[in-house]
């Protein structure tokens, strides 16, 4: 059965063409390699503690 | 800067099959599967420009501008998005409708949302009529339709989005609602029965064509999620030491390194401060040198001007000055006993004892005459600094201590001529003037 309200809840606004540039300024890019790279420096950061 | 070939493959992978989706006209699932290759790698231009395109044909014009933004600024050159951009851009009369298409869906949103399905229905229908591709729009008119019991022009909003993305999941659950609303799924599920049947097919009965063999996505995924895995942990256990390994060698090879230069510079600095040391030491024996000239050289100064000025008063008949002055000579000082200032002492000397003497005792003289008996004394000690010896001089002096009723220094002065003078005529008058 269908709730209407509930799948109404799931639409959400198109993003705007006026919109745009502040959209991409708040899109999050970091891709698996970022995060790579992140756990190697944290990892050698580690060792130069240790 | 691409990095991690590894990552590259299976972003690429994760393309393949949303390319492979996109052709299939499944387009959810091919943006499901392009976002997945872009979080393995953002720099994957094919995979985001295609993302862009499904964004673009699905009626997200904004969505699909700024992917392709995104894509133009990871690859400036040779990118199929700067095409877009530019033929977006050209086509400024459509750019515009899109703009105008969004702002109504979203109007039409807020006004279901705020339990105004009617007019969000007449907004969708225009809106549809104009932007058939627009999903989004179709889908909510559909719900909308289907809140009124419209069921039917609810399945045909459906069937419309379905025939542009094939699998696009919230059409596919509101037309099973639709089906079960107006019993279309029991008509289906009989002619599913008679299709697989062994009887002969009927005219109006539809034979359902061969799915073409695929594997599920399901299956994709886990063998892509067991190879990432798989190379995860390779990473970490085979090239991660190795990296750790060479980077801490070449850390200690820079702690040796820094070790031998802190050596070396400890090594200099101890030399240089030997050489300071010696240095100093030199500074100073110069310093006092210097000083002992520069002292030299103004007692040198004073003392050559001191005796010019003794010359150069006598001359202007300043003697009283110039006697004064001649007091003041002392002649204890060494350089005194160098030239120049030994023949200029020397003229001093005689230019006072040939001339200064005789005017300084006249003066005295004068001076007791005019019953000035202080200032004769001051005469007389003048005149006794040029000639010390002499037995007039001590004589007159004498005497007018006498007269000061200064008894025993001037007897003191009559025994000292009568001592060593005995032959002069001023020792005869010094016992007189004694009175013994």
């Amino acid at each position: 059965m269908i709730n209407f309200q509930e799948e109404l809840k799931h639409f959400q606004p198109s993003l705007d063409v006026d919109d745009i540039e502040k959209a991409i300024a708040g899109i999050d890019l970091t891709d698996m390699n970022d995060i790579m790279m992140q756990v190697m420096e944290n990892s050698v950061n580690g060792e130069k503690r240790n | 800067m691409r990095r991690g070939t590894k990552l590259q493959r299976i972003s690429n992978s994760y393309f393949n099959l949303g390319l492979e989706r996109a052709k299939l006209k499944d387009l959810s699932g091919a943006a499901g599967f392009l976002k997945r290759a872009l979080k393995f790698d953002k720099y994957n231009t094919d995979a985001r420009n295609l993302l862009g395109l499904i964004f673009y044909e699905t009626g997200e014009t904004a969505d699909a501008l700024c992917q392709w933004i995104i894509s133009v600024n990871l690859q400036p050159e040779g990118n199929d998005a700067d095409r877009y951009l530019g033929e977006v851009q050209r086509n400024e009369r459509q750019l515009a409708v899109d703009r105008a298409a969004i702002k109504k869906f979203n109007q039409a949103l807020a006004t279901a949302k705020q339990s105004g399905e009617d007019f969000a229905i007449i907004q969708l229908q225009h809106l549809v009529a104009e932007r058939p591709h627009y999903l989004k729009a179709n889908l909510l008119l559909a719900i909308l339709y289907m809140q009124k019991g419209e069921y039917k022009k609810a399945g045909n909003s459906l069937l419309g989005v379905l025939k542009i993305d094939r699998n696009n999941p919230t059409a596919l659950i509101l037309l099973d609602e639709v089906k079960r609303k107006t019993g279309r799924d029991e008509v289906e599920q009989k002619k599913m029965k008679k299709a697989f049947s062994h009887r002969q097919l009927v005219d109006d009965e539809v034979i359902m064509p061969m799915q073409r063999a695929t594997i599920s996505p399901l299956k994709v995924t886990l063998i892509i999620a067991a190879s990432i895995a798989i190379g995860i942990i390779s990473f970490l256990v085979l090239v991660l030491p190795g990296i750790k390994k060479s980077y801490i060698l070449d850390a200690n090879k820079r702690i040796l390194e820094n070790n031998r230069q802190v050596s070396s510079i400890n090594s200099k600095y101890t030399s240089l401060e030997e050489e300071f040391n010696s240095l100093k030491l030199k500074y100073d024996e110069v310093s006092q040198k210097l000083e002992a000239f520069q002292q030299e050289n103004a007692d040198f100064s004073s003392m050559y001007s001191k005796l010019n000025m003794i010359i150069q008063d006598f001359n202007e008949d300043k003697v009283t000055n110039a006697v004064k002055s001649f007091m003041t000579i002392n002649r204890d000082m060494e350089i005194l006993q160098t030239e120049p200032l030994l023949s200029l002492l020397k003229e001093v000397d005689d230019l006072m004892y040939n001339r200064g003497y005789d005017r300084v005792v006249s003066l005295g003289t004068n001076s007791w005459n005019g019953g000035n008996l202080e200032q004769a004394l001051v005469y007389y000690d003048m005149a006794l600094s040029i000639d010390p010896d002499d037995p007039e001089c001590m004589y007159l002096k004498a005497r007018v201590l006498q007269l000061q009723q200064r008894i025993t220094e001037a007897n003191e002065i009559f025994d000292k001529i009568i001592g060593e003078h005995p032959e002069s005529n001023y020792a005869d008058k010094a016992v007189q003037a004694r009175g013994y």
